[in-house]
């Protein structure tokens, strides 16, 4: 005996069991996040969305009344799953196994051709088990294993820690009076993405993306949502108290980000300002003071020994700077509002060239700065030592 | 080389132009486009199909129109637009240049 709900699917009722409409449910929301930042991906998703109602209309019959879960699995296998349908994978292997037959049957014919082709797969194969080797982690937050934004459990993951050891620490850690740990774990939040797609879990756990690996995970949380409501247990008050404090957390900070945003747009405003009336001011000075020769005395004796260093340390900051700004911006419109933002890719060299801009500007700043105060007290070191 | 790799690059290639070819003589619903291209083995999973008619819509290649159903709900019809007819003609033009370059290449 299963109980069973009533949907509506594409303008179509179903009368569904209640672990396939979970499954119908995180199908379609995982549809719904790939294609969001796509143009039109809502029109797609409600596409695909009464595809999906047809198909299933069309496995049901006199005998079969109520949408089960083998019906809901077996016709999103034959819609696809998210990453291919939106092309963010290679196309699927099946045809590629057919295809592999139908090559074979081509190079028997002529026996010359076989031997190489078997090299060929046997490279293939080496390859592969290379790039098993070679795949590197990601950081993620991980959905699956969390308490509250699952940081802890991604970072487990990601050290190969045990994920109670590294909450225990922080437990530790927390008490021994280390309260910057609060708003440290916030921003991991708030930076770290989490792993919604079956690519991004598997780049988690540090394995290749591959067609047979995405299958797996698809099929584990498949399980893993079938164990979870076959099993009668109720959700204890402590995890419904924790996933009430997630959501909640979830719209302070989604609140807070908008207010931030908006409080950020004019003094970063600013801030650009700034830095621009300050580059106008400083080419509009070093010209000055070399063209006219009406530099103040500090410029000519000391500025002018250390002029390259620091002009350079100036121009540095500067771009350092602006850089920074260009990245927090972006990010936090990314986060507030689901703008697609920059690439994740020029975001990272972005932030490289500023940190690498900024770092130069300081050291330069501690070279320019040696060399500043000499003037003023040269002569009596020279007095004293002579 | 990897064979099944250049295999499905030309089957994407000519996924949009077999599109455009089915809708050239008669509008049709998303589902039996899906139908036809899969006898000819030119998709594996229905959905990818969606992404490209949205695409080809935008591009102002197709367009489409409800039409009441009698079974369920009211359908996309997907047709052909002048735009998309004149860029058929050319895909055609190319393909039957090709079609030869590739007969003329094979048996030289």
């Amino acid at each position: 005996m299963n109980k069973t709900l009533t949907i509506n699917l594409g303008g179509r009722i179903f009368h569904v069991d209640e672990s396939a409409y979970q499954l119908l449910y995180d199908y379609l929301y995982n549809l719904r996040h790939a294609f969001e930042r796509q143009e039109d991906g809502e029109e797609i998703v409600n596409d695909l969305e009464n595809r999906l109602a047809e198909l299933l209309q069309e496995s049901l019959n006199d005998r079969q009344e109520v949408v089960s879960t083998t019906i809901v699995e077996d016709n999103i296998k034959k819609l696809g799953r998210p990453e291919e349908i939106s092309g963010e994978q290679p196309e699927p292997d099946e045809s590629g196994k057919k295809e592999e037959k139908e090559g074979t049957e081509d190079t028997t014919s002529d026996s010359g051709n076989q031997p190489q082709k078997t090299e060929e797969t046997d490279k293939q194969q080496s390859e592969t088990k290379d790039s098993d080797r070679k795949v590197s982690k990601r950081l993620f937050r991980d959905p699956d294993n969390r308490i509250l934004g699952g940081v802890a459990g991604g970072l487990a993951l990601y050290l190969n820690w045990d994920p109670t050891l590294i909450r225990l620490a922080l437990l530790v850690l927390l008490f021994a009076g280390y309260g910057t740990l609060i708003p440290i774990y916030l921003v991991c939040w708030l930076v770290i993405p989490k792993a919604n797609t079956a690519a991004d879990k598997l780049s988690m756990h540090g394995r290749p993306v591959t067609m047979e690996n995405i299958g797996k995970v698809v099929t584990d949380s498949f399980d893993h949502a079938n164990e979870y409501l076959r099993s009668d247990k109720p959700r204890t008050t402590l995890q419904r108290f924790a996933d009430g404090l997630v959501t909640f957390c979830g719209i302070l900070i989604k609140i807070a980000l908008v207010i931030m945003a908006i409080i950020c747009a004019p003094v970063l405003l600013a801030l650009l300002l700034v830095l621009f009336a300050l580059v106008l001011a400083g080419i509009a000075y070093i010209c000055g003071g070399w063209t006219m020769g009406v530099a103040p005395e500090w410029f000519n004796s000391g500025f002018a020994h250390a002029s390259t260093i620091a002009i350079w340390c100036y121009v540095c900051g500067i771009i350092g700077g602006i850089l920074l700004i260009t990245c927090f911006v972006s990010s936090i419109f990314r986060m507030a509002f689901k703008w697609k933002g920059l690439s994740q890719q020029t975001m990272k060299v972005l932030l490289i060239t500023a940190i690498i801009t900024i770092a130069a500007s300081v050291v330069l700043g501690f070279i320019g700065g040696w060399h500043f105060p000499p003037f003023e007290y040269q002569p009596i070191i020279q007095y004293d030592y002579t | 080389m990897n064979v099944d790799n250049v295999k499905s690059q030309m089957r994407k290639g000519m996924l949009e132009y077999c599109i455009m070819l089915l809708l050239r003589k008669e509008s049709s619903y998303a589902s039996d486009i899906i139908q036809k291209l899969k006898d000819a083995h030119l998709i594996v999973v229905e959905g990818t199909l969606y992404p490209l008619l949205t695409r080809l819509k935008n591009d102002g290649i197709l367009s489409y129109e409800w039409v009441e159903s009698t079974q369920g709900p009211p359908r996309k019809y997907y047709a052909l637009t002048p735009d998309g007819e004149a860029a058929l003609g050319e895909l055609e033009r190319s393909w039957m240049e090709l079609n030869e370059t590739i007969n003329h290449i094979a048996n030289r």
